[in-house]
């Protein structure tokens, strides 16, 4: 399988997805008219990828603002990292947030007790 | 011309003076009208820590009109159908408010009414569970979104989200939604 990249917009996120280090990396704006169209390469990228076990996943996220449908489409991946942590290898979050904004830190723990993955954060400036 | 008239009067907040206006656009809304109003919003509230509150309300409120208004027109630059309807955002007395306006098909009249008086019923505790019960939900058929933007909407703001729907004709009627942030402290 092959690295997934797809360059950012002034409303998509930059997707970086190395198969080989396992680095996971969404960076960005997300506010796509329609997300679930926007992030659909990134599931199909995902299934793949978590086929093969005792991988140590580590997922970056770090988002300048995203809308409720990227949301959901978020606790969707969390969600599927969580599988494949419960079952077949290891993966981890870090929540990035620009300094002072309570908020985007605030929806991050809020993600972090949702689902059972091993969450950190820190503040980017 | 009954809409422009409806466009014009009832989607103002209360005490606005044009003067009062950061923003403000009438039209077809497209993903690139949401951006470009979007970053001017952030160039004006730059050194405004409510833009971090004002940003994602413009744009659920924009992005339910793209998605949802009854009256839908074609963008001639971009070539796409997309939602008609009003977003305003204005400055008084320190608060902010993002307000919009849009035709909906009477038929969803209810369930917009019912949903936002449920929002407006909770406290920011009982929000915050809603939001991350709904958002784990599948949505509902009818929802282009995640279905959760009012919920969300609610907990940026902290008050309770003006509203109203005025009924044009048989098939069709108007809702404005006006939306407060308050100066933070």
């Amino acid at each position: 399988m092959e690295r997934l990249f797809i360059p950012a917009t002034a409303f998509s996120p930059e997707i970086n997805f190395d198969e080989i280090s396992n680095a996971l990396n969404i960076s960005g704006e997300s506010y796509p008219e329609n997300a679930s169209e926007f992030y659909q390469p990134v599931f199909d990228w995902l299934t793949i990828y978590c086929l093969k076990p005792n991988r140590e996943i580590r997922l970056e996220v770090n988002l300048n603002y995203y809308n409720t449908s990227s949301s959901k489409i978020l606790l969707q991946i969390f969600e599927k990292l969580e599988s494949y942590h419960q079952k077949k290898g290891t993966a981890a979050v870090t929540w990035f947030y620009p300094e002072n904004d309570e908020d985007l830190l605030e929806s991050g723990k809020e993600y972090s007790s949702d689902v059972e993955l091993p969450f950190s954060f820190a503040s980017c400036g | 011309v009954v809409y422009e008239k409806l466009y014009n009067s009832y989607s103002l907040p209360y005490n606005c003076n044009v003067q009062d206006i950061q923003v403000v656009f009438k039209g077809a809304i497209t993903q690139k009208i949401i951006v470009e109003l979007g970053n001017s919003v952030r160039d004006k509230l730059a050194n405004e820590k409510q833009i971090r509150k004002v940003f994602p309300v413009f744009v659920e409120l924009a992005q339910n009109i793209e998605r949802y208004s009854a009256i839908r027109e074609q963008n001639e630059v971009e070539g796409i159908k997309s939602g008609v309807g009003v977003i305003l955002i204005s400055k008084i007395n320190y608060c902010y408010h993002v307000s919009s306006g849009n035709v909906v098909e009477n038929e969803r009249c209810g369930k917009i009414r019912s949903k936002l008086e449920y929002i407006n019923f909770l406290n920011s505790d009982e929000l915050k569970s809603f939001y991350i019960k709904s958002r784990k939900a599948r949505p509902d058929s009818d929802s282009k979104g995640a279905g959760i933007g009012f919920i969300e909407i609610a907990r940026k703001s902290g008050s309770a989200l003006d509203f109203r729907i005025i009924e044009i004709d048989d098939k069709y009627s108007f809702l404005t939604i006006s939306v407060k942030i308050k100066k933070e402290k």
